[in-house]
């Protein structure tokens, strides 16, 4: 048996068979080596660094392994709120972009039908009445030339 | 395979939040422990024991139960050191600044302060071994690991890992005497 046979049993192996024993016993350098090896082996046990699985490496790992299909649900949510945002804003810009339409505006349209199949201008006021303080105001005298009957039976303007 | 490791297994295959957790957690520590003492820096430890089990999960049909997860795992994380130390050009030898000075003889310190400065001063000299030494010295003293299960872990004979073992710690004997 050579010397490294014995070291490398001594150190790596369980039991010694008697042949080592004889060996180390007999050996001063070796038996000296073995114990400057043990030594080297306490300092460095006792040099291990203490890592824990720290909470980082547990989220990175978790990141790449397992969340991607929830990723992927979380995406078609995501874009689907994003969508339904933007139908509400479209249609909420929409509304307050359309001209404000005076309370009156409907009623005077359905009589201006009225007048029109009536073709009756005494109708017409009678209609233009309740609204008036709504309306602007406008002088006879700005509205007369559109209002005189022509030569033709019709309306100007 | 034993049952709950294949229980385990299965859950893995179906990428179970749970049980990638519980991986992490058993096994976090001691794989970047390992990684430290391969690579020489922490940093570089926690990033390259993510990847490791990230390929764990990705490979684990590829697992057959012949050995266990734990030595499955440090396979991986040994072939990704090789990897990231022959692409990164590292060198095995440590720089001045990271070497602790010799205990000086006479008049010397506390005998508690020689061993931790002989443990400071084995550990900044593991990188000079070769990677193969170094592998088989840190999963021995530092993962209690037996030579079975290094040999597996390492993909080489039993008898090389004790040999590996030997040689590392007299090479890092000598390293240490020098002045």
């Amino acid at each position: 048996m050579t010397c490294d046979d014995a070291l490398t049993h001594a150190l790596a192996c369980g039991p010694r068979p008697a042949e080592v024993e004889e060996h180390l016993r007999c050996c001063e350098r070796c038996a000296s080596e073995l114990d400057a090896l043990r030594r080297l082996e306490a300092s460095l046990a006792s040099a291990a660094p203490h890592h824990a699985a720290t909470a980082s490496l547990e989220t990175a790992v978790l990141s790449r392994v397992v969340r991607p299909r929830q990723m992927g649900r979380a995406w078609l949510s995501a874009a689907a709120a994003l969508l339904l945002a933007f139908a509400l804003a479209t249609a909420w810009f929409g509304r307050s972009m359309r001209p404000e339409v005076p309370a009156a505006a409907p009623a005077l349209s359905d009589a201006a039908v009225g007048v029109l199949e009536e073709d009756s201008t005494a109708a017409l006021l009678q209609a233009y009445e309740p609204y008036a303080a709504d309306l602007p105001q406008v002088q006879p005298e700005e509205v007369s030339g559109y209002l005189a009957p022509t030569d033709q039976g019709g309306w100007n303007g | 395979m034993p049952e709950d490791q294949k229980a385990w297994v299965v859950q893995l295959r179906a990428r179970d939040e749970g049980a990638v957790r519980e991986l992490v957690r058993s096994y976090g520590g001691s794989l970047v422990r390992f990684l430290t003492g391969m690579l020489g820096n922490a940093a570089d430890a926690e990033d390259l024991a993510q990847e490791t089990f990230v390929r764990l999960v990705e490979h684990v049909e590829e697992f057959r139960g012949e050995a266990s997860l734990r030595t499955y795992l440090f396979k991986i994380a040994h072939n990704l050191a090789l990897n990231h130390l022959a692409s990164a050009a590292h060198r095995y030898e440590v720089t001045p600044e990271e070497m602790p000075d010799r205990p000086s003889p006479a008049p010397g310190p506390s005998q508690a302060a020689s061993a931790a400065e002989d443990a400071a001063r084995v550990r900044a000299l593991l990188p000079n071994l070769p990677p193969q030494q170094r592998a088989v010295v840190v999963l021995r003293v530092w993962q209690d690991l037996s030579f079975k299960e290094i040999a597996s872990s390492l993909s080489l004979a039993e008898g090389t890992a004790k040999a590996h073992y030997f040689f590392a710690l007299r090479n890092l004997r000598r390293m240490m005497e020098l002045p």
